[in-house]
């Protein structure tokens, strides 16, 4: 099977790196797999026209985020072209407060969570934000204060200092 | 940055830490599944039409694998295994030819130049430009009509071969989104570029999705909706009357929406004949879902999950066992071919929806995918690889 070397050296260069965009967005691998899956597929339909100012990882960050809250994947995943390992056992998160993060992440709806990942994981300003999802740069606002609001409910501050001792105490 | 949004970041980088790696050989995995699932909505497209395209057949062949995978997810019942090889079932249908035409190219039947006469396109080798070859079903001899170019840029290869007025047409796309329409004498000689149609934005180079030959001129339908002519000899593009967003079905019917346009809507529900200005919608019943129709029969599944064929009208429908099959409207009105098997497809059955007769098509299951053989478009002749031959069942010997 002939494949354009370029798009090989693309994949084999930043796939993980889509891979890890793909967990923190999704929150879970099989999703996260599924969405870098996709976005590959598209960029692989676009390669022989995407330009050479065009940047392929940018646009499939683009795929991926859109593809993640576009209301039609939820009701349909495709067959993966791999076999993800066995789930592990060990604890992703061992810290308290990035476990509860974590947690609490998986209850916020798909667009503010991705407005989430692209501010604070992929650090783009709102104006980008805006851009990537197709959303204005008011609704970049209201769903990432939104989202905030429900995390600081959900993840109530706690001490910085970490140890047995300090669980319990009031600050 | 407060104490929330530090967290957030902070977790979101551990958590990226934890994601699972990608496998090697991603690349060819991926682009398995890009080949697989441009040629499954070209086959799609061919089946429903039963006249159009060639299926981009020769970018199939070029890929070296045959045709459609059949997702092995499926938690369906399949068609049941037939009970005896398609040789024994029905001796006079089976041909077997070599796989490798002329200059040891793999190549496959694409439609009929009369009746005694297939349209054979063969595939590059790696040093060889395709070609298109008349392969006379008396003799059993093959005749070059003409080489195949493949001009620098290429992205879509030859595809939609059809044949009229002493020619043969087809199409190609170079990566500046423009097609290109080509025709050769089938009496031999140079294959030379008609017209030229700009695509747009397309995605992954299927940019004409019918393109037949009638009277001296090309009709031609484009993904994005719209039907057109254009001299065989070389011309003008024309848009065909009442063709706006329509697609070519089986000239003179032109219909809508196209067979890969709407996920979800019914192929060709409603079609038009370009010449008479007759038009037909097909026959829907609340609770069923019709994914796909030719001229005359319907396929789709009822509300209790059972596959069937049907006429547009909403008359004679038949049953189809199992619920696997997916894909084209039955050829001649009668015959389809279906992966059997149980959680996974195991083979390829021939089925007889008349006789209810069958016969394994002896096609082998890789993994969780199996090929389905092809049609050719007038959908006489199924086509498949065993081997070193290709085997050509001919429906019209089944009695």
């Amino acid at each position: 099977m002939e494949v354009d070397p370029r798009f090989a050296e693309f994949v084999a260069q930043r796939g993980d790196a889509l891979l890890r965009y793909g967990y923190v967005l999704a929150g879970n691998p099989h999703d996260a797999a599924d969405l870098v899956q996709e976005a590959l597929l598209k960029l692989r339909g676009a390669w022989p026209r995407l330009r050479s100012k065009e940047n392929p990882e940018s646009y499939a960050r683009t795929t991926m985020a859109r593809l993640h809250i576009a209301a039609w994947r939820r009701r349909r995943r495709e067959l993966l072209a791999w076999d993800l390992p066995e789930s592990e056992h060990h604890d992703p998160l061992p810290s308290g407060d990035e476990r509860r993060m974590w947690q609490a992440l998986a209850g916020l709806p798909r667009k503010q969570r991705a407005v989430l990942v692209l501010r604070y994981y992929e650090q783009l300003d709102d104006a980008e934000i805006a851009a990537v999802l197709g959303i204005s740069r008011g609704t970049v606002r209201s769903q990432a204060s939104r989202a905030l609001g429900k995390l600081r409910d959900a993840v109530p501050a706690e001490p910085m200092t970490r140890g047995p001792m300090t669980r319990g105490n009031v600050r | 940055m407060t104490e929330i949004e530090e967290t957030l970041r902070r977790t979101f980088g551990e958590a990226a830490g934890q994601a699972p790696r990608l496998p090697d050989l991603l690349p060819e995995r991926l682009e398995r599944i890009h080949r697989r699932r441009r040629r499954r909505s070209r086959v799609v497209l061919a089946a429903a039409a039963a006249v159009l395209v060639a299926g981009g057949t020769v970018a199939v062949v070029r890929g070296g694998d045959t045709i459609t995978a059949v997702p092995a997810t499926q938690a369906r019942t399949r068609a049941e295994r037939p009970a005896a090889p398609v040789e024994q079932v029905w001796p006079d249908a089976v041909r077997k030819i070599p796989a490798k035409g002329p200059g040891a190219a793999p190549w496959r039947p694409v439609t009929l130049i009369d009746e005694r006469t297939l349209l054979m396109a063969a595939s590059s080798g790696f040093e060889r430009a395709a070609a298109v070859y008349a392969y006379d079903l008396g003799s059993g001899t093959e005749r070059e009509i003409a080489a195949v170019p493949e001009p620098e840029g290429t992205v879509a290869f030859a595809s939609g071969f059809a044949v009229g007025s002493g020619h043969v047409a087809w199409w190609t796309a170079t990566k500046d989104s423009v097609a290109h329409f080509w025709a050769a004498p089938l009496d031999g000689g140079t294959a030379r570029i008609v017209a030229d149609q700009p695509l747009g934005p397309v995605d992954d180079g299927s940019g004409i999705d019918g393109l037949a030959v009638a009277g001296d001129e090309i009709v031609f339908s484009l993904n994005a909706g719209g039907v057109f002519t254009v001299p065989l000899g070389g011309g003008t593009v024309k848009p065909v009357e009442g063709g706006a967003g329509m697609h070519l079905l089986a000239w003179p019917w032109i219909g809508t929406p196209g067979a890969r346009s709407e996920p979800g809507g019914t192929g060709f529900a409603r079609i038009r004949n370009a010449e008479t200005g007759e038009t037909r919608t097909a026959v829907t019943h609340p609770g069923e879902e019709l994914h796909q129709c030719g001229v005359t029969v319907c396929v789709g599944r009822s509300s209790d999950g059972r596959t069937f064929f049907r006429h547009r009208d909403g008359s004679s429908q038949k049953d189809v066992p199992g619920s696997g099959y997916q894909g084209r409207t039955p050829a001649q009105d009668r015959f389809y071919a279906s992966a059997y098997g149980d959680a996974a497809p195991e083979g390829v059955g021939l089925y007889d929806l008349d006789t209810g007769r069958s016969g394994d098509l002896g096609i082998q299951a890789k993994g969780r995918s199996v090929s389905l053989p092809t049609f050719d478009t007038t959908g006489r002749f199924l086509s498949y690889l065993a081997g070193d031959e290709l085997h050509l069942i001919d429906l019209t010997e089944i009695r």
